[in-house]
């Protein structure tokens, strides 16, 4: 597990070819894939959430960490394929009409996507109509929205009602966050769960994956 | 009154700076690569601003009329109470760097381009506030703007633009949400007053990493209901 370690460790640095170096390694010594992606790559990039939650890290800093994580994944990612190995989960998520902030939805994406998720990311100012298509089309398990502006939050709500009245409504998880949203205000507009942050957003995906979880109401 | 046009703003990016703002300065391969794009940026980026002088033509409960326009909210018609003309403006990044934008893919260095429109948007603004300040109103402003409040909706930005006239001539439009284009833009009214205003002072909001002043949960209550 030494070399896990090292993987780890580089993705914090964000050292990214080394990252890589270590992962051809790690196969050639004949770890596998599995154990390189869940114990090397993503606890690398646990550490860099935690940090960033604490504030000891910045966005850039997550950023170059991303890319060692991926530097990574190109390598174990085919293998794991290879092996039937489940690939987690799918994901849409966007911001939604009126707004333009995307950098928390960037990073939910990029946590999202080191944890082996797959993420369709729906970009700014994106309509209800526009979300309900999303999961029409591309099936994801969790429909994530983001909003920075008060005056933005009720497309949240507008979303949660079209996806009903498309009759959609029960084959994706609707989660929620951005600065002004509140699990409060998650619950009144019925989405399935609300995340406070990039990191807890991941945590409240895993829920959402997870066999265990029998009813929504779970997930609060 | 024809608007005021700013369309010749020179565009500089301190290299140190912003190699320590998105925190590379001990990563030489990531700020070689940052020193190329801002290069790029500074060759081709074109911040622009424009503004005209509007007058009130009357005023309601909650409306005032300006240039015949008719804006709807009710804490900007209180602001307005002893202006008698506004000072609608728009500044822009600029679509030249809004354009070259899209063509990077990458997560981090959109980031970092990210950084450069807003750095952009910034001088922009700053060289409207000195050619305001300078050449239509000297003295003390506040600025209110659509969107910002629940009293002031996105929607009102159309009207805005109808009184700032030809916000074309600038390249800012507006998309179906209200939005403008380029993203990296700032629009609003900046109007005479002794009193200090910010659309803060009404949002309750915590930790906004955009916050100009704090929040008073009195003032909607004691100045504007």
């Amino acid at each position: 597990m030494g070399d896990l370690k090292q993987i780890a460790v580089a993705v914090v640095e964000g050292q990214a070819a080394l990252v890589k170096m270590l992962v051809d390694e790690a196969l050639a010594d004949g770890t596998t894939p599995s154990d390189i992606l869940y114990h090397g790559l993503i606890v690398g990039m646990d550490i860099v959430s935690a940090r960033f939650s604490n504030e000891e890290f910045y966005v850039p800093d997550v950023l170059i960490s991303s890319r060692a994580v991926h530097a990574g994944m190109r390598v174990v990612r085919p293998l794991l394929l290879e092996n039937f190995a489940q690939i987690e989960g799918k994901i849409a998520i966007g911001t939604v009409a009126g707004d333009l902030h995307d950098i928390g939805k960037n990073l939910v994406i990029i946590f999202l996507r080191s944890r082996g998720y797959e993420v369709v990311d729906l970009g700014i100012d994106v309509h209800p109509e526009e979300f309900v298509e999303a999961v029409l089309l591309q099936k994801p398990q969790v429909l994530g929205m983001s909003a920075l502006l008060t005056t933005t939050m009720p497309i949240m709500a507008s979303t949660v009602k079209l996806l009903e009245q498309a009759n959609i409504r029960n084959q994706v998880k609707v989660i929620v966050g951005g600065g002004p949203v509140t699990h409060d205000y998650s619950k009144s507009i019925k989405a399935d769960g609300y995340a406070a942050d990039a990191r807890s957003a991941v945590n409240l995906v895993n829920k959402c994956m997870s066999q265990e979880v029998k009813s929504w109401s779970q997930l609060y | 009154m024809e608007p005021t046009v700013l369309d010749s703003i020179s565009f500089e990016v301190n290299l140190e700076q912003f190699l320590k703002l998105i925190r590379v300065t001990d990563k030489p391969g990531y700020a070689e690569r940052a020193t190329i794009l801002v290069a790029e940026a500074q060759s081709i980026a074109r911040p622009k601003a424009m503004y005209r002088e509007a007058f009130i033509d009357e005023r309601g409960n909650d409306y005032v009329i300006v240039d015949g326009i008719t804006l709807t909210s009710r804490v900007l018609r209180v602001n307005l109470n002893d202006a008698y003309r506004i000072f609608p403006y728009v500044a822009t990044s600029g679509v030249e760097i809004e354009e070259w934008s899209k063509g990077i893919e990458d997560m981090l260095e959109k980031f970092w381009v990210d950084a450069i429109k807003e750095m952009a948007l910034r001088v922009a603004i700053q060289t409207f506030l000195q050619h305001f300040k300078e050449n239509s109103y000297g003295g003390n402003t506040s600025s209110m703007n659509p969107g910002s409040l629940q009293d002031w909706p996105i929607q009102e930005q159309s009207k805005l633009f109808a009184i700032l006239g030809k916000p074309e001539l600038v390249g800012v439009n507006l998309s179906q949400s209200s939005l403008m284009y380029p993203i990296k833009s700032v629009s609003g009214f900046r109007f005479p007053t002794e009193v200090n205003f910010e659309n803060c002072q009404l949002c309750s909001r915590e930790k906004c990493p955009g916050r100009k002043a704090q929040y008073d949960k009195d003032l909607y209550k004691e100045k504007f209901a």
